[in-house]
């Protein structure tokens, strides 16, 4: 199963993810870290707009993870240099 | 051993990086001498650029030893505590998550009928003036310095004020001086309103921030550094995007038929000029590797981000204009921690401009040639002088 997870440490609240796919990203009303409204989006053009999400996202605080055991999203934690494993 | 060329920062074509740079792209992490004498690293690169301004090891700290086109223009005499754009890691996710909230997308977009009124206004007084007009003045720069005003909760009866000292601070016709005086006036202006809303309890951003216990003087630097950073950009933007479109009649077109595609356009106009790329330079803290070559501690970083949202490994065709191209992967607003705090803001304020003028206007046309056109070669951020309409 694909499972999209956000790095709250490291989400610096841009928006760009929002502003590509607001079915699946959302922005907290008080910090303004992303909230993930849907981590596991099936429809294709949906995980299309979500890799273009990783993709510029500036805090690199986005992944795709392929995954059986469901995990809580905001536990991912990358090195500051690790960029997530669907970059590009 | 890479040679040493000088690196002019001016653009001979208003429509392309200046061609020193996009020689670069043979050697994308160049050592260069900049016009002041110093040497610093250029990057050309986009992916190396994503890559330098995601490492911590680099610093934004505007005023440490080494950083490269150090900031000349006026500030306030008085010292100021750096604000958010200088910090480095963990005093910058403090200060920039302490005010994020204030950006977000839900929150700008309730902004909108406000930005509509401020366009509609600023339009109607444009057409109740004489023929031509300069869009800069008329429309351009007053445009985000009230949106800034009512971000910050500027009352309107000082709107005035807040808005000719602004243009003062950033008109290079006016001394530098009158300009110092203008930078304090804005300065001590900030301050009293805070001193306002600390005694009479307001439903804006420094109101907000005060009743979350933001100590004064933070405070009042961050109004300023939103004045600073969020004018004369998209004033720049506002000017550039215009006379683009202008210069573009079947991209105008485009744009008037179908008014959904208006934030593609707007973000194809941010790729394209790429305004503030100096904004991004960077002093390394340690020694780190960047596209193969060793950036010692200490050393400038200088991001060429005009030509990396060029980048043909990044960019199908990119100096071509195609509003249709739908890239969002530009560092137009930079990259990493420090990307553009108030892009969203911008972008919709483009969009407004662009959708409202253009419709409102529908014989609006340069009242220049391309060449009698007087572009910012001299600044750290692009954009034009003026730019005389008329209809
Ligand atoms: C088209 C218009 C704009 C452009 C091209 C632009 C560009 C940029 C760039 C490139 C940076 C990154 C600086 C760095 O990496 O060191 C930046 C940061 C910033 N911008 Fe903008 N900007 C624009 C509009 C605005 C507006 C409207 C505001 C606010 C009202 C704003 C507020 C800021 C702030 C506060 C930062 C610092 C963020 C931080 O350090 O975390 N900008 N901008
Ligand atoms: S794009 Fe990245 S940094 Fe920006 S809000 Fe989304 S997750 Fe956070």
């Amino acid at each position: 199963m694909i499972r999209v997870t956000a790095d709250l440490a490291r989400c610096v609240g841009a928006g760009q993810c929002v502003l590509t796919e607001p079915a699946v990203f959302d922005q907290d009303e008080e910090d303004g870290t992303v909230v993930v409204l849907d981590s596991t989006p099936k429809d294709e053009k949906t995980v299309t707009r979500v890799r273009q999400a990783i993709h510029i996202c500036p805090g690199r605080a986005l992944a795709l993870v392929e995954s059986a055991a469901p995990a809580r999203a905001d536990t991912r934690v990358d090195s500051h240099l690790n960029r997530p494993a669907v970059d590009g | 051993m890479p040679d040493f060329p000088v690196l002019p920062l001016t653009r001979t074509c208003p429509y392309a990086p200046p061609p020193e740079h996009v020689q670069l792209q043979r050697e994308p992490v160049a050592r260069v001498t900049l016009p002041d004498g110093s040497q610093v690293w250029a990057l050309s690169r986009l992916d190396d650029i994503r890559t330098m301004l995601t490492d911590p090891r680099f610093s934004a700290d505007r005023q440490r030893a080494g950083f490269p086109l150090q900031p000349s223009g006026p500030r306030p005499s008085a010292p100021m505590r750096q604000t958010m754009i200088g910090l480095d890691p963990p005093e910058h996710g403090e200060a920039r998550r302490a005010v994020v909230g204030e950006f977000t997308i839900r929150r700008m977009n309730a902004l909108r009928p406000r930005i509509q009124q401020i366009v509609d206004e600023s339009i109607d007084a444009m057409l109740a003036g004489p023929r031509p007009a300069d869009l800069v003045p008329a429309l351009a720069l007053p445009v985000p310095s009230l949106v800034i005003c009512e971000l910050l909760g500027v009352p309107y009866a000082d709107h005035d004020f807040f808005q000719s000292r602004s243009a003062k601070l950033l008109h290079r016709g006016v001394p530098t001086a009158e300009r110092h005086v203008a930078a304090n006036e804005i300065r001590e202006y900030m301050a009293e309103l805070i001193v306002q809303k600390e005694k009479q309890p307001a439903d804006d951003l420094l109101g907000r921030q005060l009743v979350k216990g933001a100590d004064r003087e933070d405070l009042a630097g961050l109004g300023f550094l939103l004045l600073l950073a969020g004018h004369e950009t998209t004033g720049n933007m506002i000017s550039l995007g215009v006379m683009t479109l202008l210069e573009r009649p079947a991209a105008l077109a485009a744009l008037r038929e179908d008014p959904a595609t208006t934030p593609e356009v707007v973000e194809e106009l941010l790729r394209y000029f790429t305004i503030a790329e100096f904004v991004t330079s960077r002093v390394a803290r340690e020694d780190v590797e960047i596209g193969g070559v060793l950036i010692r501690a200490g050393d400038g970083v200088l991001t060429l981000g005009n030509v990396a949202n060029r980048d043909p490994a990044a960019f199908v065709d990119g100096d071509t204009f195609d509003t249709g191209r739908g890239a969002r992967h530009h560092i137009a607003f930079g990259f990493g921690p420090h990307q553009c705090l108030g892009q969203n803001l911008a972008r919709i304020e483009l969009q407004i401009v662009f959708d409202t003028l253009f419709a409102r206007i529908p014989d609006l046309r340069l009242a220049a040639t391309f060449d009698e056109l007087s572009f910012k070669d001299d600044s750290t951020v692009y954009g034009l002088h003026s730019l005389p309409v008329t209809w």
